[in-house]
């Protein structure tokens, strides 16, 4: 199996701090990645240097960033645009913003499909018909001749999705997609995400601080803490022999249903630390039960078949 | 010996005109926010209100709290209308219902430095007699909450958004509130800081015998936190019970789907 993405020693910075850094990830063909955090991990910042869409001001190095099968360090910027452009459909964090208000949904659902294959407007325009019908709205031409703002949130989402997937890409980057959204709305537009997954044998790069969902819907993932990633590897060898203290610690602290009221939740004490990312010992030293004296100046990087993690335990 | 119900609220229902005649100002188009609602609130427990955005969750904790009168029905604070109330008990019943709100930092002027917005108000409702004092009694509420004291003299655009929070209830403690009322206080916060908020919530209700009124979206919050679970939809309770009987045998169909959709 062919890799969609392939990262490999990301190193982000802004002026001298470092954002991320040592970060390394892969994405296979037909897969769903989860990308796990918890805000100002880095998420973010990853996926958008994986499609050159870091903002201005911050500076990057890799080894190597391979998005849908092109070198993206070796291309030229008209390059990079017209291959993203055509092979990947990213669905930003802020939905609500991200339609313009005063424009209706036929005139933009088809500006990158016309730019990129150079088709009339009428053809762009059958298949955005073509692919709304497909993430569920019944009237599809009525959704057309709508303005964003008189959609519900849900919708929307739901007409992005439909853009992003107007070019047939190969990758789908979905920013906390379900964020905004309700319970029983995030369960539709999820559903939604692994259909096409499968049926278009689309990867998807599904970033979220969620890690219920992300246990649930991906394949495989990768948790993110303070600008690197700390564990990835299948989602069951994830979710059921966690290595890293973190991720133990993660999926202990969310409130499951059955839990005992009498006890108290375990918590991580102390916040994301935002300064020296780029140091060599443990960015979760401070936090860490399991802390040893090694730990502040070094840290082990495990590989064991799929299983990545980092840290100076066995 | 049985326990006091704090505050009930009795038919509640809350509508808003969303279109007047241009002339006459006669109401042609109004908005149901809450259909009907009644409850009980004791001393020493949790009230859970679930729901998704529009069920009228929030709308229900700002009545309660006398942020907003109802349309219809009435609100009794100890067994007592609110309306009935003279000047002295409605200035007690303000102090002892209060709020946290989702957004810790949006709920603080920004102006302020955190001793000051913790000092203000105890200044107000008389609890202390100066400054000084009222400074001293705001330290000790700021370590109760698991805060250093380095966070009184900065600004709540300083601080994280956990610190914010724990802050915001270190303001609602200082009144001595019987009940706060709870909107969405953690969803804004990240997973790792939000057991720390819950497990500060509980410790202090087992401590001093609050209530809460706890509205969240996450199913899973509210039965850690909650004794008894309201499920709104569309501005009507549709079901009730102790966390447990709702959870294990829900009846709705769409409390099913609420349960389904969390994803634990």
């Amino acid at each position: 199996m062919n890799n969609t993405v392939e990262l490999k020693n990301l190193h982000i910075k802004a002026g001298n701090t470092s954002l991320v850094y040592k970060t390394s990830l892969i994405v296979k063909e037909g897969e769903i990645f989860g990308l796990v955090g918890e805000s100002g991990s880095g998420k973010t910042l990853t996926a958008k240097a994986i499609i050159n869409l870091l903002p201005q001001g911050l500076t990057y190095t890799a080894d190597e960033i391979i998005t849908v099968g092109k070198n993206m360090l070796t291309a030229s910027n008209e390059e990079k645009r017209d291959h993203i452009g055509k092979n990947v459909g990213y669905i930003p964090q802020n939905t609500v913003f991200y339609l313009h208000p005063l424009i209706k949904i036929k005139n933009q659902i088809g500006d990158g499909y016309i730019q990129h294959t150079h088709k009339t407007k009428q053809e762009a325009l059958e298949k955005a018909e073509m692919l709304l019908s497909k993430v569920g709205f019944k009237s599809p031409k009525t959704i057309l001749n709508y303005y964003p703002w008189q959609l519900s949130g849900g919708m929307r989402q739901r007409c992005n999705i439909a853009m992003a997937l107007m070019n047939d890409p190969k990758l789908i980057i979905a920013d906390e997609p379900t964020t905004a959204l309700d319970t029983t709305v995030q369960k539709q537009v999820m559903e939604l995400f692994k259909a096409i997954n499968e049926e278009m044998k689309l990867s998807i790069l599904l970033i979220s601080h969620d890690l219920g969902l992300v246990k649930r819907y991906s394949h495989s993932l990768g948790v993110m803490y303070a600008g690197q990633i700390v564990e990835a590897g299948s989602a069951s060898t994830v979710f059921d022999e966690p290595k890293h203290p973190y991720t133990q610690l993660l999926i202990k602290i969310i409130p499951s249903l059955n839990i005992k009221k009498n006890e108290p939740l375990t918590e991580i004490p102390g916040f994301v630390q935002d300064k020296d990312r780029d140091s060599q010992g443990c960015l979760f030293y401070n936090r860490c039960p399991k802390a040893m004296d090694i730990c502040r100046v070094k840290v082990r990087e495990h590989m064991k078949e799929d299983h990545y993690y980092r840290c100076n335990l066995e | 010996m049985e326990s006091k119900i704090v505050i009930s609220a009795v038919n509640i229902r809350k509508e808003y005109v969303t279109k007047r005649h241009f002339i006459t100002g006669k109401v042609k188009e109004k908005y149901v926010a809450v259909k009907l609602a009644s409850f009980d609130i004791e001393e020493g427990k949790t009230v859970g209100i679930v729901g998704e955005s529009g069920s009228g969750k929030s709308t229900i904790g700002e009545i309660v709290g006398g942020l907003q009168e109802p349309s219809y029905g009435h609100v009794l604070y100890y067994g007592k209308n609110l309306k009935d109330l003279s000047d002295e008990e409605y200035r007690d019943y303000r102090k002892s219902v209060q709020f946290i709100f989702q957004d810790p930092k949006g709920s603080m002027d920004p102006n302020y430095r955190i001793i000051d917005i913790l000092t203000m108000p105890i200044l107000t409702a008389k609890i202390v007699n100066n400054k000084k004092e009222a400074k001293n009694l705001a330290e000790e509420m700021l370590n109760r909450v698991g805060l250093d004291s380095s966070v009184k003299n900065k600004y709540p655009g300083e601080i994280s958004g956990g610190q914010c929070q724990r802050a915001a209830i270190a303001r609602a403690l200082l009144l001595n509130p019987k009940l706060i009322v709870c909107d969405e206080p953690v969803s804004a916060l990240d997973i790792s800081v939000q057991a720390q908020i819950l497990n500060l919530l509980r410790e202090l209700q087992k401590e001093l015998n609050i209530s809460y009124i706890f509205i969240s979206h996450d199913i899973g919050v509210v039965n850690y936190m909650s004794d008894t679970i309201l499920v709104m939809q569309n501005g009507n309770i549709i079901e009730r019970g102790p966390a447990k009987e709702v959870l294990l045998h829900p009846k709705e169909d769409y409390t099913k789907k609420l349960i389904e959709s969390a994803f634990v």
